[in-house]
């Protein structure tokens, strides 16, 4: 009796073990749409994680967003020399003929904005939901707006045709994104209407961020804020051409009295702590274990490091722009201090760029300015310079270069400040172009130059040896390569400057026009 | 229910108060007439038994006269005779041509060969352990018609993939279901197999309903066969050597006439040899470094089990220690792993057993830094890792050097703890089954499974390791799993006159727990290596993840005088991996077989087994991860140390299983004692596969888990066993198998192609009408014998030089049409010789590996294969054109190269001390080798290639990313006493 009481004990307890089994289980670590809305926090946390997407590794970490931020603008331009031939996509960077639809780079590009975006939209409709807003509510608000249009922006000069007021309301921009639960298949609205929806948008975040307020948030340069969308704001009307616009908006950031120019003497160690700078209007704020190592921004332009690839480097048509080699700016202009020491690479001389490097003593760790007040100053006179104010031009580009020349080492060497300040005489063709020439050297390798050549229509001319000519290792490069050797004349209207639209969104949205050089 | 037990209880307690008899009687062999040493005679439905003595006697006391004896002997049909109140019962075994009365382990039964009605295939210890490996997967290759097994990496202690009949789905994983000992999942050392049983159609695999779609192996581990206390001691030590198939690296020579290619001025077909040497001197030919062979090694192999098995009227135990010690191919690598078994079944009462088993295992992996090994491979044979004394000597800054990358990575390989990865893992399964006869057809049956496993991973490289990775890392993880099964049964068994019905009904529950913390660090002090001396960059992460399924299941089989049979199977699954509507599953199968040798009007000498079979079925699959049905805004960064949720995965409420529906119609023939034929053919379709779909990115999400349309596999398989020679002192056995199995896509939609492509845009499509897996890639038309340029396909059909223009076409698939297995034994006296031997025909791999990477071919020295040929001047009909004009990046169709190979997997020698000079004792030697030689259609890489995984499938892996299987030289000695 006694063992089948046992038994039968045993029977119970193995059936009891498991019958109950409560199959709904929750992930631990994530929360759903709803559980967001519920979260205290989950409007705060999930624009962080906008800004967190941008500086994070994705399933291919060489195509983490910042990357590919920096290598379009800059690899595609005149500013870098392709020192080794490499079967990262970067390589199509550089050679547009190879450019496809298929490419890795082009293809994450596209989504993490959209996908960026996606998220701002649900922000957004959280901040909708509410009954009634807090002030921190509203500010939030402004920072989903901005980083939307930042977004779209990035999106639009990307892949669209730049800006051109004769075409613009027919030319193909991006698709647009209105809200959380849009996801139609649909064409691209025109670049026209594409402008214009972002800059409705940085005009609420503008109205957002003045209404609204989060001490916290607007003391850290990581988060984006009432300065940030201003000058974005000067940033797109430059592009869309509005110089009035472009100059209102630049002299609100630069009167708001909120940022200053780095002086000689400090700006050389900007980018190691870009988030303590005066300068620093947004930055990507990145921490240490934030550090992308062989991925970084840096690795593929700075040698000599661990993690760093240096295969690229500064032209020499940026570097003559520069001065590079007259004996008056060498030790005064303190941006030679970002032009690494020469070295060979498959018979070229690479002059690596060091911004982007060295925070927290970390070669590859950098927390990428995305706006800072130098691109204001040049932004408005640009427009200036557009406008004929020549005079308020010269006084913006001379403003730059009074905080970029060490006057003390100018004078040792026998130099007045009056011996670098821009005149007219400095004017070779015109102005625009002596403001380009400017925004060149002082924005190089920050993810501008092939956008201020084609929204100006200028043919991007690499008359220098590197892999995005016929270039063979061992060849003699005492002579420039001809204007007509492969690779060295892009006119601007060549339609492979402009990035194909990523194969999987053509797939699976038939609605989505090619670019016409991809069709 | 506790009445009926307490009821039949009191019922068999009674019947034990009957009076005993004894019975005595001779056993002899009915061909021989030579009385039977050791044949086991058992009191039908007891534990009562003894074995016969030298004479072939026995004697036995039973319970009454009504009791059954059971004779049974190895190789001989078993009998069962009726005491019926005799006191001299004396037997002639018949021999046992076909063995048809071996028990079929099919996991919650086990049937006899004659009772199977589905496809399923068995594999004894004798013949899997011919090849000397830590994992059980490497033993099954071309041992099973249908099954393919893909040993894509040497790494010690790495298991094979395995496929049954075909792959049946785009992302889900397809591993089959792995049951030992009746029990789903657990853990066991190759040396305890008994036997392995291959569960190939629903028929058999049913009864696991949503976890079965990959097929069903069942493991049984060794328990106690005689009475005799029996000690079995088996060593091994062995050498290996990397096995790089036909892949082969240029020396410095070969290098520098390659490199001159560079130089050729593809107008005049003039090398402009001022420019090469101003790059390259002829000195550079002056070193020859071989860069594979600073890190690739011989390895040491051995491992030694002991086990200990006896039984006593009460008790039955099979006790094994086993220890495992394989050094890798390449330097600092390597496996240990030490298992500890016992397996004991206690039998209470007469109506009561118990089974405990345990198995406890802890193993340890030296992993490679995968990395280091691909700098090292980037090797360029003119550069030398020493200076001219012999020491390592940094690359850093160094502008002499020819590789991309200036970088030394043999300083890595200076010291063991310069870069170490280590995973560690320990684990303990407890089996407990409970097996109650209520009454003489009904029985209770609980079997419960806990488990428990830890894992820990280690990995440091200190600052002076030269790679593309910042300064010096720390890394740990530890992780912990544990979970339960347990199922528990009535059978009822019943036979009345030719009738016999069996079945069963019960329930499963299941449910697991995974967690574990991890750390990084950077800034190591000198000689020290774990997390908390990281001084900067000190980061963490930890998560945990629950998974439960629950079960009803249940099973009937009938049949008729052993001519007809008939089997049916119905389980319902309940799993949380589904939203809840979602969430419950039902599978249903049904399969019959026709003996029409046991027919009446069947009469023939020669085929002394027919049978048909066929069999219907459900199964389906599950595992694709926790929660993939709803939204998820995933908590797995931050930033600026601010918590932030990111978009991870869209909401789909509907997701559900993959569930195929099984086909299948066989035959079994034997022919006497000489040959066994079966023949199958099937046709499994999957519907509502699970895809990890591609969406336009533009809506914010680039995938989404979906169900979307079905996959049909269809084949057939034929698996033949000859025993052509069978003398006195020679026999020679022949198995050979062979599978054809075809796919085609089907409910994708009109217009609709799911597209899956690597980071380079290599692709691969999936649309109806399509096979699984089709290369999509640009057209490519050979070298111009005029200008050296590659040629390609545009949208025209027109030939063009323009790489972006080139059209993409469908171009085959690696999904594996044609597979099979070969294997032999011939044995003279003591000496036996055998081997196995596995092909694959029919598919089509994509590999970059024919030396046409001439444009970045500095980094990558891989010997063009004997057919190829470099176009140097106007004229030439080359397969590589002139780098010149070369893109860094092409991906086409020039790339595709057919998947044929024929791989010699073992040949073992083999010699066994004659039984006059051991007695009851065995000692046998043995030597062998295997991955003997490898004959294939792929030059420059192993064919043998991963075939699993969420992405591409069927590329030839490069110089680098692969670690290479292996040769081995094994020397084996087996004691039992």
């Amino acid at each position: 009796m006694k063992k089948i009481l046992s038994i039968l004990f045993a029977l119970a307890v193995s059936c009891c073990l498991f019958t109950a089994c409560n199959l709904d289980i929750a992930p631990a670590d994530s929360l759903t749409g709803e559980q967001m809305t519920e979260s205290p926090s989950g409007l705060e946390d999930i624009l962080n994680g906008c800004y967190a997407t941008m500086k994070d590794d994705t399933d291919e970490s060489n195509y983490w967003w910042g990357r590919q931020y920096y290598q379009l603008a800059d690899f595609a331009s005149d500013d870098v020399v392709y020192g080794h031939e490499t079967s990262d996509d970067l390589n199509m960077i550089f050679r547009y003929d190879e450019r496809s639809p298929v490419l890795g780079n082009f293809r994450s590009f596209w989504a993490l904005n959209y996908k960026l975006i996606y998220s701002c939209n649900v922000a957004l409709a959280t901040i909708a939901q509410k009954e009634e807003l807090t002030e921190q509510d509203i500010y939030l608000r402004g920072e989903a707006e901005f980083f939307k249009a930042f977004c779209m922006h990035a999106l639009l000069k990307n892949y669209a045709k730049q800006y051109d007021p004769a075409t613009a309301s027919s030319d193909l921009g991006i698709i647009l994104r209105e809200n959380s639960s849009d996801s139609e298949l649909k064409d691209r609205a025109s670049v026209a209407d594409s402008y214009n929806a972002i800059v409705e948008l940085l005009l609420q975040a503008e109205q957002d961020f003045s209404a609204g307020s989060f001490p916290d948030r607007e003391s850290n340069k990581g988060f984006a804020s009432l300065g940030a969308a201003q000058a974005m704001l000067s940033r797109v009307y430059i592009f869309m051409q509005d110089w009035n616009k472009a100059a209102e908006y630049a002299t609100k950031v630069i009167n708001s009295g909120k940022y200053d120019l780095e002086s000689a003497q400090k700006f050389p160690s900007y980018f190691t702590e870009t988030y303590n700078r005066d300068e620093t209007i947004w930055c990507m704020r990145m921490i240490p274990t934030d550090d992308q190592g062989s991925a970084a921004v840096a690795s593929m332009i700075y040698n000599g490091a661990s993690g760093c690839w240096g295969e690229e480097g500064y032209s020499k048509p940026l570097l003559d722009d520069m001065n590079f080699e007259k004996d008056q700016y060498i030790g005064v202009d303190c941006r030679f201090s970002f032009v690494c020491g020469a070295y060979l690479k498959n018979g070229l001389i690479l002059y690596p760029c060091s911004k982007h490097t060295w925070q927290d003593g970390i070669a590859t760790l950098c927390s990428h300015p995305l706006l800072r007040l130098a691109e204001v100053y040049l932004n408005r006179a640009e427009a200036y310079a557009h406008l004929g104010n020549d005079a308020g031009a010269l006084a913006d580009l001379n403003e730059i270069i009074d905080h970029r020349m060490d006057y003390g080492v100018a004078a040792s060497k026998g130099f007045s400040p009056s011996d670098y300040h821009l005149t007219t005489a400095d004017v070779k063709t015109n102005m625009v172009d002596l403001v380009l020439t400017q925004k060149r050297v002082e924005l190089a390798f920050e993810g501008f130059r092939i956008y201020d050549l084609l929204r100006n229509k200028k043919d991007v001319i690499r008359n220098y040896w590197g892999f995005h000519t016929n270039y063979v290792n061992g060849q003699s490069t005492g002579l420039v390569p001809g204007l007509n050797a492969p690779g060295v004349v892009t006119p601007y209207n060549y339609g492979r400057l402009i990035c194909p639209i990523p194969q999987q969104e053509i797939l699976n949205n038939p609605a989505c026009t090619q670019n016409e050089a991809y069709k | 229910m506790k009445r009926l037990i307490l009821l039949f209880a009191l019922l068999l307690t009674a019947m034990q108060l009957n009076a005993q008899i004894a019975v005595k009687g001779t056993v002899t062999a009915s061909d021989t007439g030579e009385p039977m040493i050791g044949a086991s005679v058992m009191e039908k439905g007891t534990m009562n038994g003894t074995v016969t003595g030298a004479d072939g006697s026995y004697a036995l006391t039973v319970t009454d006269g009504n009791a059954v004896l059971v004779f049974t002997t190895i190789g001989f049909k078993t009998v069962e005779i009726a005491v019926a109140n005799r006191a001299l019962i004396d037997v002639a075994l018949d021999v046992d041509q076909q063995l048809l009365d071996e028990i079929v382990v099919v996991g919650y039964s086990s049937k006899t060969r004659a009772e199977i009605t589905s496809a399923v295939a068995v594999v004894n210890a004798d013949k899997l352990n011919d090849v000397v490996t830590s994992d059980i997967t490497h033993m099954l290759q071309g041992k099973v018609a249908g099954v393919s097994v893909i040993n894509s990496s040497g790494l010690p202690g790495s298991s094979a993939s395995i496929r049954i009949r075909g792959t049946s789905s785009l992302n889900a994983p397809q591993e089959p279901l792995y049951v030992v000992d009746g029990i789903i999942g657990g853990s066991y050392d190759p040396n305890d197999v008994e036997s392995v049983t291959v569960l190939k159609d629903a028929g058999s695999t049913g009864m696991y309903g949503a976890q079965a779609n990959g097929g069903v192996i069942v493991v049984t581990t060794k328990k106690a066969k005689g009475d005799q206390l029996q000690f079995n001691f088996k060593s091994t030590v062995g050498m290996a050597q990397a096995d790089f198939s036909r892949q082969r690296l240029m020396n410095s020579r070969q290098l520098y006439q390659y490199y001159r290619e560079y130089y050729r001025d593809p107008e005049t077909g003039l090398v402009d040899d001022v420019a090469m040497q101003s790059v390259a001197p002829k000195s550079v030919m002056d070193t020859d470094t071989d860069w594979r062979g600073l890190v690739y090694r011989n390895a040491l192999l051995h491992s030694h089990h002991l086990s200990v098995a006896g039984r006593t009227a009460k008790n039955s135990f099979y006790n094994s220690v086993s220890y495992y010690d394989e050094q890798g191919t390449l330097r600092y690598t390597g496996y240990k792993k030490i298992n500890v078994r016992s397996n004991n079944t206690m039998y209470l009462t007469k109506w009561l057993t118990i089974t405990n088993n345990v198995n406890v295992w802890a193993d340890k992996q030296d992993q490679p830094d995968d990395l280091l090994v691909y700098y090292v491979l980037q090797g360029v044979v003119w550069d030398s890792p020493y200076d001219s004394e012999g020491n390592l000597v940094p690359f850093t800054g160094r502008s002499d050097l020819f590789s991309r990358y200036d970088k030394n990575p043999m300083i890595g390989y200076s010291d063991r703890n310069k870069d170490s990865r280590t995973s560690k893992s320990f684990g303990v399964d407890y089996d407990f089954v409970l097996t109650a006869q209520i009454t003489p057809w009904l029985s209770f049956v609980s079997q419960t499974r806990a488990s428990a496993s830890a894992a820990t991973f280690d990995y440091h490289r200190t600052a002076d390791v030269e790679y593309m990775q910042p300064g010096d890392q720390v890394e740990g993880e530890q992780s912990l799993d544990y979970g339960g099964i347990s199922t528990n049964m009535f059978k009822v068994q019943k036979d009345w006159g030719k009738h016999s019905f069996d079945a069963l009904v019960g329930y499963e529950a299941q449910r697991s727990w995974w967690q574990n913390v991890y750390g990084e660090g950077k800034g190591l002090p000198y000689g020290l290596y774990v997390l908390s001396v990281a001084s900067d960059s000190k980061d963490v992460a930890g998560t945990n993840s629950v998974t439960g399924m629950q079960s009803f299941i249940s099973q009937a089989a009938y049949n008729y005088a052993s001519k007809y049979f008939i089997n049916a199977s119905f389980r319902i699954d309940q799993s949380s991996t589904f939203n809840k509507q979602n969430r419950t599953a039902m599978f249903p199968s049904v399969s019959a077989a026709w003996v029409l040798s046991n027919e009446d009007f069947f009469n023939s000498s020669a085929i002394t087994n027919l049978k048909l079979k066929a069999s219907w079925g459900k199964t389906g699959m599950k595992d694709i991860g926790a929660s993939k049905y709803l939204e998820a805004f995933s908590y797995s960064t931050q930033y600026d140390n601010h918590s932030a949720a990111t978009a991870t995965q869209m909401a789909n409420a509907n997701l559900k299983w993959e569930q195929t529906t099984q086909f299948n119609i066989g035959a079994e023939i034997g022919i006497r004692d000489w040959l066994s034929l079966d023949l199958n053919w099937y046709r499994n379709k999957t519907n509502d596969l699970l895809v990890y779909r591609d969406l336009p990115p533009s809506g914010g999400f680039s995938q989404q888990w979906q169900n979307l349309g079905s996959v049909i596999n269809t084949g057939f398989e034929a698996a033949v066993n000859v025993t052509p020679v069978k003398t006195r002192d020679w026999r020679w056995d022949v198995d050979f198998e062979i599978a054809y199995n075809k796919n085609w896509l089907t409910g994708f939609g009109e217009g609709v192609t799911v597209t899956k492509s690597n980071y380079s845009g290599v692709s691969q499509v999936y649309h109806d009408g399509g096979q699984l897996a089709t290369w999509y890639l640009r057209e490519y038309a050979g070298v111009d014998p005029q200008t050296g340029r590659n040629l390609y396909i545009d949208a025209n059909g027109n030939k063009t030089t323009d790489y972006a223009s080139a059209r993409y076409i469908e171009a085959g698939s690696p999904i594996i049409p044609w597979q099979g297995g070969l294997s032999t034994a011939l044995s003279w006296k003591n000496f036996k010789l055998s081997a196995t031997s596995n092909f694959v025909w029919g598919n089509q791999l994509y590999g970059r590996s024919r030396a046409s990477d001439l444009a970045i071919w500095v980094s990558n020295s891989l010997l063009p294969s004997n057919e190829d040929k470099i176009w140097r001047r106007p004229g030439d009909i080359a397969t590589i054109g002139s780098p010149a004009y070369a893109p860094a990046t092409l991906y086409h169709t020039g790339y595709l190269v057919p998947g044929n190979y024929f791989k010699i997997r073992n040949i073992t020698l083999s010699y066994s001390l004659p039984k006059s000079v051991m007695k009851d004792k065995g000692l046998t030697f043995s030597l062998s080798c295997d991955n003997a030689a490898t004959f294939t259609t792929v030059w420059g890489g192993d064919p043998e290639v991963d075939m699993t995984g969420s992405g591409l499938i069927g590329t030839i892996q490069g110089i680098d990313d692969r670690y290479p299987n292996k040769r081995q030289y094994i020397f084996q000695v087996n004691f039992t006493f």
